[in-house]
């Protein structure tokens, strides 16, 4: 499989967890996989050639991280049909803030899904205030659920690539 | 300057926007050997000094700059005072890059009549005793039953918090609980909170007051007017929801009452020696008191270490820009050093990242023009007289607060400098 892993963060933390995914994935030597951070990433180059893994934290109360706004603008204003798009998502956010825990990749998911593409699998989800858990450890675990979901998904979206 | 050997890049100060500027540059020019100094013997600056105790959940950004320094071309280089063990001009002709990410460390006094009076202090008094930056603890058993606070923003939010949680609050914290038990012995009963800007203007964050409500047993109360007009997504929107929630909250026999005065300006604290009240001036009202407080602590910003001898004769160092973090090409500044001392980590991490470009650009297109060969690090060390504390060092001491930790603490902090380059130097 191509597995695109595209992240949004504010202090960095969930770019580190994406840079982890992505070498647990790149070791694992079963798949193609590229990082990237979603402020670099264009709306456009979303399609059916790959499976996409969302990381994004939350921001004040529950709002997108700012390196992911103009992507989700983008996804508003361009409103793409993503039909063919299949992703899995991973949410950072602080339970703490019970009405808006991890609302951050709520946000984008609800947007993503509004556009026709398809969630997979579990949606994963890092609790900030538990610090036994590191948003790496919490993701990595996350992972193999995930590509089984994808690949589960069926040879007909891997064959058009 | 040919790009193809590994340059030697020194950043100054390995606080958030030394350690993300570092971070930037090792991505795009792996090979090139970066040294983050700092004049303290541990790293990561404000991170392990200046945020709050009981939110571990931001400090927890150390987990990316240890895996930095994990990085065989990337060095940590503690207890080093550029300007004082190292001339900075020194630094610059043994590297082909410096950059300072020295911050603004220092408190910024309110400057209004009574002063200097006993009784009046900085945040900056309490947060680095509280972050075992300094073992001095006598302050918090004498602030008093009523206390005014000034100041609007984030870091007054971080010293209210402090000011009315409880020991169960602290679990899971880095807490000095030498400091935290002699405050706890007399906590506080009221506390008033005077903030010059109005509840739209104010500068704290919406999700910082909504922690407030957590906190068991503390009555809220504010004198903002109520307003509709205003968008809901706005900040002034939340900030004001934010507020109004804690007020609606109901608490019988509360231990401490918290009062939000906006629009509320300090204008001379009063007493001899010893502070007795504060005297304010309402804009809305024009009106004119006094309030009783047995201490005031006032949170109105920060500043750079003026007398620090990074400065000595380059004062023009500290002047604040929104522009460029070029002062000229091989020489550079980011974060509070060249913004100021505002905004939060995430908006210094994105200064870090345009400064790393400028750095990245004056290198591609041949803008630095001392092409001399470099040593780094080690064609200074003839001038040091001690070793600089390595990051394998840190580890050790590291690796020891961790252990020692009591029950319900992530860890125990040395306090002091001293101790930790003991720690940080002997294996046991």
């Amino acid at each position: 499989m191509n597995i695109q892993i595209l992240y949004g963060t504010e202090s960095g933390n969930t770019e580190l967890l994406a840079m982890d995914l992505e070498e647990e994935i790149a070791d694992s030597g079963d798949h193609e996989v590229e990082f990237a951070d979603l402020q670099e990433y264009e709306v456009s180059s979303l399609d059916s050639s790959k499976y996409y893994i969302f990381a994004c934290s939350t921001h004040g109360e529950g709002e997108l991280p700012y390196t992911a706004q103009e992507f989700y603008e983008t996804l508003v204003e361009e409103s793409p049909d993503l039909s063919d798009v299949y992703y899995a998502m991973f949410g950072l956010g602080d339970r703490f803030y019970e009405d808006t825990y991890s609302q951050g990749s709520e946000v984008l998911d609800k947007k993503l899904s509004e556009l026709g593409a398809t969630r997979v699998g579990e949606y994963g989800r890092h609790d900030a205030s538990s610090l036994e858990v590191t948003p790496s450890d919490a993701a990595l675990e996350w992972l193999p659920q995930a590509l089984a979901a994808f690949s589960e998904i069926g040879e007909d979206v891997s064959a058009a690539s | 300057m040919t790009t193809d050997k590994p340059l030697q890049i020194a950043v100054v100060g390995s606080g958030p926007s030394g350690c993300f500027l570092a971070q930037a540059l090792n991505r795009k020019r792996p090979d090139d050997i970066i040294t983050v100094f700092d004049q303290l013997a541990a790293p990561y600056g404000l991170i392990r000094y200046g945020v709050a105790t009981d939110h571990q959940q931001t400090k927890s950004i150390t987990r990316q700059f240890d895996r930095l320094f994990a990085k065989e071309n990337v060095k940590f280089a503690g207890n080093i005072e550029i300007g004082a063990d190292i001339k900075i001009e020194d630094l610059r002709e043994q590297f082909d890059v410096v950059a300072l990410a020295t911050g603004r460390p220092n408190a910024r006094q309110l400057d209004i009549p009574g002063k200097d009076l006993d009784g009046v202090y900085t945040a900056a008094d309490l947060i680095y005793s509280l972050n075992s930056f300094r073992g001095k603890t006598d302050v918090f058993s004498t602030l008093g039953e009523h206390i005014v606070l000034v100041g609007g923003g984030n870091v007054a939010l971080d010293i209210l918090r402090f000011l009315i949680k409880e020991h169960t609050d602290y679990d899971g914290s880095d807490v000095n609980d030498d400091a935290l038990e002699a405050y706890l012995g007399a906590p506080v009963k009221t506390v008033t909170v005077l903030n010059r800007s109005s509840i739209d203007e104010a500068k704290s964050d919406s999700a910082m007051l909504r922690e407030l409500g957590s906190i068991e047993g503390v009555r809220f109360t504010s004198n903002h007017a109520p307003e509709e007009d205003l968008d809901e997504k706005s900040a002034a929107a939340r900030r004001r929801s934010a507020v109004d929630s804690l007020v609606d909250t109901q608490t019988s026999a509360p231990r401490v009452e918290v009062a939000f005065r906006f629009s509320t300006a300090p204008e001379q604290f009063l007493g001899q020696d010893t502070l007795e009240g504060i005297q304010i001036h309402e804009a809305e009202t024009q009106l004119r008191s006094e309030i009783y407080a047995d201490s005031a602590i006032t949170a109105v910003g920060f500043e750079a270490d003026d007398k620090s001898p990074i400065y000595k004769g380059h004062e023009d160092l500290m002047r604040i820009t929104e522009d460029s973090g070029r002062i000229e090409p091989g020489f550079y500044r980011t974060g509070w050093l060249k913004r100021g001392a505002v905004g939060t980590i995430p908006a210094n991490r994105a200064c870090a990242q345009g400064v790393a470009k400028e750095i990245l650009a004056d290198i591609d297109e041949n803008r630095i023009h001392d092409t001399a060969e470099k040593s780094g690090l080690d064609g200074l060390r003839h001038r040091l007289a001690e070793e600089p504390i390595s990051f394998s060092q840190w580890v050790l001491a590291n690796e020891k607060e961790l252990n020692l930790a009591d029950v319900n603490r992530i860890r125990k902090k040395f306090v002091g400098q001293r101790d930790i380059i003991a720690q940080a130097t002997t294996q046991n």
